[in-house]
């Protein structure tokens, strides 16, 4: 059989099973103009009852802080200090399906690079597309990027290479001399000697490895299970993974976290199956060790904490006030004071824009205002 | 290389349909299109639940600007473009699955029914190209779009769907064991 013939059936077989749609909806439920007045008033009435929630929300938040005010009295609480982060956050802009015709659309794929301060100021085009995934070195002089941000001689296999962080010099770490594996590298530890990298064997998973961030050579295998390297512990130990389940109809990539030795030695898993997303730059370790935050996407987006033991695992709870329905990929700021995160306001735009927060959800601060899917953060204490 | 940007960036991608007076209601162009959009859903999300509601968000986005939308030539074009990204975004996809799971756990049936076997297999094997070379396979086939027209849907040029239509049907000959046809 040809592929037209192929092709032309299957498109067949989804008239076929548009028709059957419409003609079971066409004696046992509303005409069709009819069924869309509903989803639009549905789409209404979920909007008025949001708004309602919120408000309760509100006022429940308000009971309780009042109620917390009232035992802390006398016990040393402290209030906040100001809200002033400091350092450089790096973020994508996804490419793919951005505007139609004035409608933003959100994209999923690869980002074209920015920095940003976080109070929204000073935002740098970098110039450069990239894979999900880029991080700053430790001493924020060099960004962590895949090798597709070079000319396209350096695009497969996949290795990682570096820049700086106005864009420019583009050094490729191209230390591996096996040409069928692919290193999609997502963490640099914090001594800034090492990349942890997804391999890959054209599309399909070839465990977890480690390079030398001064060349790409080195090479070692800690896991022959298909895994995501998400973060380095601060003290360089232990390295936090996602390891996943296939996607279920291309809907969802959703999986575990784990928690591993940088040898590759005493996997822990830390989250329940799937409880966390695919991607690297959904899960951050929080500087003072204590804490992993992650996303969990498969119902109604939002980050999670938990400890790098397993326990204490709870949903961050961000100040209603703000107005997001779902929100993810979280990541710390180098003093752990905040989070930087993505969060998207329910409108069905799908414009994700940046936002930032003290660390536990209050007071957040939308820092950048871009047609778009912004995604992929990562957060520099050194002010490039 | 770099370049500073100040306030919002606007990421415009493809061209906007030409404007033309036209008196059609948007109940008389939902009655219409509606089948074809919402075949264009289901085959790229693969979703039964969710593809009714993906090809309602781009209805109830060209109903929000009707005023707009309406005056096209063609206001299929462009609500087939809303819902051929929208379906591709894995994201939106999540969103709408877990509201339609939602109300299927409340009692209501998917309206879709399965696909066959063989059906299902193919267009499984057109969601797992890459985004652009799926859009345009789909359109291609589905709605029967010569380049040109694929091209004014998607916003982008006919050399652009050409190669994609070119490597998406080599790939999905490949995967699926199939004959090229003579292009």
């Amino acid at each position: 059989m040809t592929l037209d013939t192929r092709a032309r059936r299957a498109a067949q077989g989804i008239h076929r099973a548009v028709e059957v749609m419409e003609m079971t909806t066409s004696t046992k439920e509303p005409r069709q103009v009819e069924r869309f007045d509903h989803f639009r008033d549905r789409k209404q009435r979920n909007r008025r009852l949001g708004a309602i929630l919120v408000a309760a929300a509100l006022v429940i938040t308000a009971v309780v802080l009042v109620s917390t005010n009232a035992l802390d009295r006398g016990d040393g609480t402290t209030p906040a200090g100001p809200f002033e982060p400091r350092g450089r956050i790096l973020y994508g802009i996804q490419i793919g399906g951005t505007e139609i015709d004035g409608i933003p659309i959100g994209g999923t794929e690869i980002d074209h690079l920015h920095s940003v301060d976080p109070d929204g100021g000073r935002d740098l085009d970098l110039g450069v597309v990239s894979d999900r995934g880029a991080r700053w070195s430790p001493d924020g002089t060099r960004i962590l990027v895949s090798s597709r941000a070079g000319p396209p001689s350096t695009r497969l296999p996949l290795r990682p290479a570096t820049i700086l962080p106005d864009g420019s010099g583009f050094t490729l770490l191209d230390g591996v001399s096996d040409p069928g594996l692919s290193l999609r590298c997502t963490a640099w530890s914090p001594d800034g000697s090492r990349l942890a990298c997804e391999g890959l064997n054209g599309k399909d998973p070839a465990g977890l490895y480690t390079v030398r961030a001064s060349d790409g050579g080195g090479l070692q295998q800690l896991s022959h299970k298909s895994t995501i390297p998400a973060d380095y512990s601060p003290d360089g130990g232990q390295i936090v993974v996602f390891q996943g389940t296939p996607v279920v109809n291309g809907v969802d990539n959703l999986g575990r976290l784990s928690v591993m030795n940088t040898d590759g030695s005493g996997v822990r898993q830390i989250t329940p199956p799937n409880s966390a997303d695919g991607f690297a730059d959904h899960t951050s370790w929080s500087p003072d060790g204590r804490w992993i935050a992650f996303t969990n996407s498969g119902n109604r987006a939002a980050i999670y904490l938990v400890h790098p033991d397993g326990t204490g695992l709870h949903q961050l709870r961000i100040d209603p006030s703000a107005g997001l329905v779902n929100v993810f990929g979280p990541a710390w700021s180098p003093d752990g004071e905040y989070l930087a995160f993505q969060g998207w306001d329910g409108e069905p735009d799908l414009n994700i824009d940046l936002y930032v927060a003290r660390a536990d959800g209050s007071h957040v601060v939308q820092i950048t205002d871009a047609i778009g899917y912004d995604a992929g953060i990562d957060w520099t204490s050194a002010q490039t | 290389m770099a370049s500073y940007t100040e306030g919002s960036r606007a990421v415009a991608e493809g061209s906007e349909p030409v404007a033309v007076t036209s008196s059609e209601t948007f109940e008389d162009f939902y009655v219409r299109e509606f089948p074809a959009v919402v075949g264009l859903a289901y085959a790229l999300s693969g979703s039964r639940s969710g593809a009714e509601d993906l090809a309602q968000e781009a209805f109830l986005a060209a109903h929000r600007g009707w005023d707009r939308v309406g005056r096209y030539d063609q206001p299929g074009v462009w609500v087939r473009r809303v819902v051929a990204n929208l379906s591709v975004s894995v994201f939106r996809r999540r969103v709408v699955e877990t509201k339609a799971l939602a109300r299927m756990a409340l009692g209501q049936r998917p309206a879709l029914p399965e696909l066959s076997a063989e059906d299902a297999e193919f267009w499984e094997a057109v969601r797992s190209l890459p985004r652009r070379q799926a859009q345009v396979i789909a359109l291609h086939y589905l709605d029967d779009l010569p380049v040109a027209e694929v091209a004014r849907v998607l916003g982008t040029a006919e050399g652009t769907v050409k190669k994609h239509l070119y490597e998406g049907r080599r790939a999905l000959a490949r995967r699926l064991e199939l004959e090229e046809d003579e292009a």
